[in-house]
């Protein structure tokens, strides 16, 4: 019998996601698989993350597709949102504080604190944010793993540390079709690489990197 | 454009205020045509320089018109287009010049900087020589055409340096160092007055005006992959607008990925 069970995956959020419409949900377990396996990601020392990057994933609960070619990918569709989402745009900011600037340490000497560029850079980035009560993904994965894994994420999306993407909670159900890469309509439910595709874009974790990206066939948000 | 927008600005187009900034700059542009022998028309197909070439074609349909085309990373996907619309809308004496590429200057900088804000004198270098290239390809072609003055679409709204430059020199003067007149006949618009006339006369215009999500009086069309203002989200917008070629951008300058 295969380990692989057609599953649906539903986080139910608390506030706002910082992602696209794709949040696919196989880079989230990805980075915690591989969390697991190196252990906790070294963010002090300038690099020292990516020594990770390097090494072999393996054991991840989901389903290889195109097994053994170049351009395999999991068996994972991309996020499905309900019908009532908000979207919406906020900022995030960074700038000098000079109530403390008592506090730089210029060695003794006299300096000057420049917010164009260096360490007192200022930044005034815009993010986008999606929001619905709950979002699913279906998947071909092994439950008992997949629920091991999800246990540890208590935030999806980008700027986790601000509090952005919080999950209240996670459901894993059975679901009795495989709609991990198509539905029942046929209609595509990921990104899956195509040299008839028109769009250059990752079709696996980690998806920013460019190795992992292609021309690919995508589904329309 | 949405309905309400394009009420919006053809209610402002009726204005008595709008008539009057059209009028003073065909009033502008009359007094530097009298200044120089022959003038051209300074083309990026971006909302200004339309409007202004709309603006001037009108009056002026013999003007040479000359757009610098920097290539593929430079120029939004849109762009092409818009010209052949415009050329449709609007027949002129059209002159299509090749330009230097912004990704010339990062290979020549040796990797991705961010505009203005670079201390690397190499990156500093490189961003200089981007932008004389720039002029002086448009400069080059003036020069060989017999050309002594350019229209040019700035407007003092867009930043303080125009508005300090129109402070200083007006709309209208002789640029010693390209020894050519320069005349800048909506120097005083609003950027809802640029729109008033595009929705008044119907003209194309780039879709990224349509995206931009700062808005389409904001949105500007500089090089595309440029990274001036990358610390207030310009690449963040551009990742939106056009993932597909973020991510082949990306793939050049893996560091681009700390701006969005």
């Amino acid at each position: 019998m295969s380990d692989w069970e057609s599953l649906k995956v539903t986080a139910f959020l608390q506030c706002g996601v910082i992602a696209d419409w794709t949040l696919p949900l196989d880079g989230v377990l990805f980075y915690y698989q591989m969390r697991a396996t190196y252990g906790p990601q070294d963010s002090t020392i300038p690099g020292a993350g990516d020594v990770a990057i390097k090494g072999q994933i393996k054991h991840m609960p989901l389903k290889i597709m195109n097994v053994h070619q170049p351009d395999w990918y999991y068996a994972c569709s991309f996020a499905q949102w309900p019908a009532a989402v908000a979207e919406g745009q906020d900022h995030w900011n960074k700038r000098f504080d000079a109530s403390l600037a008592d506090l730089v340490d210029f060695g003794g000497q006299r300096g000057k604190v420049i917010i164009e560029q260096g360490r007192y850079r200022a930044y005034h980035m815009p993010v986008f944010y999606r929001h619905a009560i709950s979002v699913a993904w279906f998947l071909l994965g092994n439950s008992t793993k997949i629920a091991r894994l999800l246990s540890m994420v208590t935030n999806i999306g980008k700027k986790v540390d601000q509090g952005w993407g919080r999950v209240l909670r996670w459901q894993i159900e059975p679901w009795r079709h495989d709609w991990s890469i198509y539905d029942s309509n046929g209609r595509l439910m990921r990104a899956i690489p195509d040299p008839r595709g028109a769009v250059l874009a990752g079709y696996r974790p980690s998806y920013w990197n460019p190795k992992n990206q292609a021309l690919c066939l995508m589904p329309y948000p | 454009m949405n309905d309400m927008e394009a009420r919006t600005y053809a209610l402002h187009a009726s204005l008595s205020t709008f008539q009057r900034k059209v009028e003073q700059a065909r009033q502008i542009a009359r007094a530097g045509l009298a200044k120089a022998n022959q003038f051209y028309i300074s083309l990026s197909f971006g909302k200004d320089s339309i409007v202004m070439t709309h603006l001037l074609l009108q009056d002026w349909p013999n003007l040479p018109v000359l757009y610098v085309n920097c290539g593929e990373w430079d120029e939004w996907p849109d762009t092409p287009r818009v010209k052949a619309a415009f050329l449709q809308y609007c027949p002129c004496n059209f002159t299509e010049l090749s330009g230097p590429s912004i990704m010339v200057a990062y290979a020549q900088a040796g990797g991705f900087y961010v505009q203005d804000e670079e201390q690397d004198p190499t990156a500093r270098r490189a961003q200089r020589d981007y932008g004389h290239s720039l002029v002086a390809i448009l400069l080059a072609a003036a020069m060989r055409l017999d050309y002594d003055g350019a229209f040019v679409g700035l407007r003092r709204e867009e930043s303080n340096n125009r508005a300090r430059l129109f402070t200083m020199r007006g709309p209208l003067y002789y640029a010693t160092t390209h020894r050519q007149w320069v005349c800048h006949p909506l120097a005083f618009w609003s950027a809802r007055d640029v729109w008033a006339y595009i929705v008044q006369y119907d003209l194309p215009y780039n879709e990224l005006y349509d995206l931009a999500p700062e808005g389409r009086e904001r949105a500007r069309n500089g090089a595309m992959m440029g990274t001036r203002s990358a610390r207030y989200g310009r690449l963040v917008f551009l990742k939106r607008m056009y993932p597909d070629w973020f991510n082949r951008f990306a793939a050049c300058f893996p560091e681009v990925r700390c701006y969005v």
